[in-house]
């Protein structure tokens, strides 16, 4: 069946996304989404592990892949990046935690050969010391350079925080002082662990003149079907169900001369909260409390208040972890006054006091939404992708209308409980030390504060 | 919501852009032979699939006889649609007193209209499964939605309400001005790139209608008034200084006869042909010779521009000046990337280039962070001087290939969502009045040589009316945009 019939709303069923081929190269799993419209392609190949692998050494996977086209025995860095360039293959690693995906693209009369400078990188990068001085200098500099973004300074530290004493507290691209301890000799250990040890999928899209790579991966890549660890099954570690405190806890870092005050909330989730279909259920939560224009959160801070110009909320996981976060800013003025509004709104969410018209929009909402994620290829692949490592059903994806119409509003609230409830709520705050001050004055928070410096 | 400020700008900050600037009109377009239909006359139109080796969009355009321009592309992948609205108004056609009115304006288009009152508008959208934004730059302003087709009446239904009803609802108007003044900080204040981008911007334009910021400025944002933002919005949203396009799994009479229910009756704007021939003058820059600016700024690294001034789209030297671009610092292994960024002593963290044509000028820059210690002005005068050296002996034809095949699949990237084929075809469509001139731009791209593009450089590059601009936490000197 070349297309799958997907329900958008209860009374129409209409052709959907177009479904996928699987097969395997060699032993290495593939899935093949034919699109023949443009002659390009795209790969996508799915590592079983990711920033875990590290251990001490934070950052070292994220080198790796960063710097696997700075060198290798046959080429330089200037002639990868001169080949890869020409051929517009759109080279990139992302990494997570528990898994990381390369990715490339170009033109399909190409794509052989991008897949054997691909190979050869993946087997045969050297790191030369002078390249990975260089990087570990730019990376290092950088840090530094982050105390200028105030928005993204705050993410890395609530990461932290948020996560501190689990093994996902850590930071993927690395710190300072392991940054400097990178070595030639690891990071080709580390390529050769995840080329030789680390099971694979390899994604494409295109046509099938496309799939002509697949020898490559077998002769020059060296794949088979004979790499299968999977960091995920390996974790042992669990995230406890949330506690409730008396006060929540808030840690505030300070930053000279802020004019606005970056907010951050959530929580390391024990993963039970997104088993089955409860992925879907916190995905209409989230999007009721902060995930849409119409939010709660949005109506509350931005349209009624203009206290903010943006305010969001997500929960998501991977296969061993979640985490919960709510991120808005405003001034050094009105913090007291975000923080009210926002455990007002978190309130009614969890005393189930918000609109039940709210929730039958939001899952029409959810519904349009998911069917544009499948207009574009890369969209829809890592949907996939992110479904199979979770090892979650495509069928789910495809039937997500389905699953999000099973949903009560009670469910909603008891999701809300569990994960956005007042008093389960780690904060942080980053801003002018004046706004200490106001946030100590309001009695309601357990309050540290931390230095910006041990976060870089 | 991101009720983007400066997309193009972002757009040039952040990726290369490739689909702006244009050749001249001319009757040379390769557009399909037109045909009429009884729902409409269609007046340009080019049919999908390889033409001479080009991928041409099945698209149609039309105008309705109160001056609506029209275009609609039919995609059946899936039953979705986007649907994108040009204004033809922008921060460049801003009086005295009111900059950042036409980025105001864009927020408060979602805050309520006649039929479609107050949060109704996002309520609707998303309740019927969709999602709408908004950008807004110097040229113009463009509003977007994209939904299941089962609500395609619906949308035209709320944008032809809005463009005709709008409420500016005081207690809203005063709200949203502390919005726009939290995103201000964001983009800008709190932002070194920010920084770099308006200062830039500023010098380069001084004493032309692009030299204020599209946000605005703080005291304007604060004491514009509701009246004055409601005439103008009368004398810029109307149908005659708009653009349309429906994209996705329409039927192309029946999308034509819903547009012209609900748009044919709104009545044309009379005064916006006016205000524009007095407001669309004096762009050229002014800036006579090199000068340079050293601000305080939040960055621990200093930040750098260094820029030109370019040309406005629609001249062949514009396509010539992406590729330039490209060539100086598209990609890991351009240029001053090899030069300055990659290999074993680097003296930057970063740099970028790029050719912003607008649609009355350009301007043509690069912009950096240094990474370890350095003299800033020593930088200049590197920079200037391997300029030369870059414009005589590196703009070679697999420089000129490699940007190439890098637009290309930019290309066929850009038509994979049918927001996608709208932005692109209605960005032709509003700089070159023809949305089938995309033809000619591929066209275009494709001939340009290598002796256009070191002509361009030395144009470009060693011109000696530069600007160059640094924000670092060690520099005294205040901007105050």
């Amino acid at each position: 069946m070349k297309y799958i019939l997907l329900a958008i709303f209860s009374t129409l069923l209409i052709a959907g996304p177009k479904a996928t081929q699987k097969f395997n190269w060699n032993g290495v799993d593939v899935v093949w989404l034919e699109e023949d419209k443009f002659p390009t392609y795209s790969v996508f190949i799915y590592y079983s592990d990711g920033a875990l692998a590290d251990g001490a050494m934070a950052g070292e996977t994220n080198a790796m892949f960063k710097l696997l086209t700075n060198g290798t025995s046959k080429n330089t860095q200037e002639q990868l990046a001169e080949k890869l360039d020409f051929l517009g293959s759109g080279f990139g690693a992302n990494i997570t935690h528990e898994y990381t995906t390369l990715s490339y693209h170009g033109l399909v009369k190409d794509a052989p050969e991008v897949t054997n400078l691909l190979c050869e990188v993946l087997t045969d990068a050297t790191y030369p010391e002078s390249e990975l001085n260089t990087f570990k200098k730019k990376r290092i500099s950088g840090l530094n350079n982050l105390v200028a973004n105030h928005g993204n300074l705050a993410n890395r530290m609530f990461r932290k925080i948020s996560l501190g004493e689990t093994p996902f507290g850590s930071f993927v691209s690395g710190s300072k002082s392991t940054i400097n301890k990178f070595s030639t000799k690891g990071l080709i250990e580390k390529r050769k662990y995840f080329n030789d040890k680390v099971y694979k999928k390899i994604f494409i899209t295109g046509p099938k003149k496309t799939l002509k790579i697949g020898s490559i991966f077998k002769e020059k890549c060296n794949w088979s079907g004979k790499a299968k660890f999977n960091r995920a099954s390996e974790v042992k570690h669990t995230v406890a169900a949330l506690k409730t405190n008396a006060k929540p806890k808030l840690y505030f870092a300070a930053v000279k001369g802020a004019n606005q005050a970056q907010i951050r909330m959530g929580n390391a989730l024990p993963i039970d909260l997104f088993s089955q279909n409860k992925f879907d259920l916190t995905k209409l939560m989230t999007t009721i409390l902060g995930g849409s224009f119409t939010s709660m959160l949005m109506q509350e801070l931005r349209v009624k208040k203009g206290l903010t110009y943006g305010v969001y909320s997500y929960a998501a996981p991977q296969a061993k972890y979640a985490r919960s976060v709510l991120t808005t800013s405003t001034k050094n003025e009105t913090v007291v006054d975000a923080l009210n509004s926002i455990k007002t709104t978190l309130s009614q969410m969890t005393d189930a006091k918000f609109e039940k018209t709210r929730f039958d929009s939001t899952k029409k909402f959810l519904k349009g939404k998911h069917l544009l994620k499948f207009e574009s290829n890369s969209s829809y692949i890592s949907n996939l992708i992110l479904f199979d490592h979770i090892q979650k059903n495509y069928r789910d994806l495809y039937n997500f209308s389905n699953i999000i119409d099973t949903f009560k509003y009670e469910d909603v609230v008891n999701q809300g409980k569990d994960i956005f409830a007042w008093n389960k709520q780690m904060v942080f705050i980053l801003g002018d030390s004046s706004v200490l001050s106001k946030i100590k004055a309001m009695g309601e928070y357990d309050i540290k504060e931390v230095k910006v410096e041990n976060f870089l | 919501m991101a009720r983007l400020i400066g997309f193009i700008a972002l757009c040039t900050l952040f990726m290369q852009c490739t689909q702006k600037s244009a050749q001249p009109k001319g009757n040379d377009s390769k557009a399909s032979e037109v045909e009429s239909s009884d729902n409409g006359e269609v007046l340009a139109q080019t049919k999908g699939g390889l033409v001479e080796g080009i991928y041409q969009i099945d698209a149609k355009k039309y105008k309705l006889p109160n001056g609506l321009t029209l275009i609609l592309s039919k995609n059946t992948k899936l039953p979705v649609f986007s649907v994108y609205t040009f204004y033809k108004v922008g921060g460049k056609h801003e009086p005295k007193g009111m900059t950042g009115a036409s980025h105001f304006l864009e927020h408060m288009m979602f805050k309520g209209a006649k039929k479609f009152a107050e949060g109704r508008f996002d309520k609707v959208i998303e309740s019927n499964g969709g999602s709408s934004n908004a950008y807004t730059n110097y040229d113009e302003t463009v509003y977007y939605e994209s939904l299941p087709i089962t609500s395609l009446e619906l949308i035209l239904d709320l944008e032809s309400d809005r463009m005709q009803n709008l409420l500016l609802e005081p207690k809203a108007f005063e709200s949203e001005k502390q919005v726009v003044l939290e995103e201000r900080k964001m983009r800008y204040e709190n932002s070194p790139r920010g920084q770099l981008y308006i200062g830039m911007m500023n010098k380069v334009f001084k004493g032309t209608p692009y030299e204020v910021p599209v946000i605005g400025t703080i005291e304007d944002i604060k004491s514009v008034s509701r009246d004055a933002v409601y005439k103008y919005f009368k004398d810029f949203y109307a149908p005659n200084n708009a653009i349309m396009l429906v994209v996705g799994d329409i039927d192309y009479d029946k999308t034509y006869a819903m547009i012209k229910k609900y748009f044919g009756p709104i009545p044309e704007s009379k005064t916006v042909a006016s205000l524009k021939k007095q407001r669309e003058v004096g762009f050229d820059s002014k800036l006579k010779k090199n000068a340079v600016d050293h601000y305080q700024g939040k960055s621990e690294n200093p930040m750098f521009s260094l820029a030109f001034p370019g040309v406005k789209y629609g001249t062949r030297d514009g396509y010539v000046g992406d590729i330039l671009s490209s060539v100086l610092a598209g990609s890991k292994s351009s240029f001053l990337n090899k030069k300055y960024v990659e290999g074993k002593a680097p003296i930057l963290n970063s740099i970028s280039s790029s050719n912003y044509t607008l649609e009355n000028a350009g301007i043509f820059f690069v912009m950096g962070e240094i990474g370890k210690k350095y003299n800033l002005d020593t930088l200049k005068t590197d920079l200037l001087s391997d300029f030369k050296n870059f414009c005589s002996n590196e703009i070679t034809d697999r420089e000129i290939q490699k940007v190439k095949n890098k637009y290309l699949i930019h290309f066929y990237d850009e038509l994979q969502t049918n927001a996608g084929v709208a932005n692109y075809l209605g960005t032709i469509e509003s700089y070159l009045g023809d949305f089938t001139k995309y033809v000619d731009e591929i066209k275009t791209y494709q001939t340009i040589t290598t002796d256009e593009v070191k002509k361009a450089c030395s144009k470009f590059l060693l011109s000696k009316n530069h600007y160059y601009m640094s924000v670092w936490k060690n520099n005294s000197k205040k901007l105050n945009l």
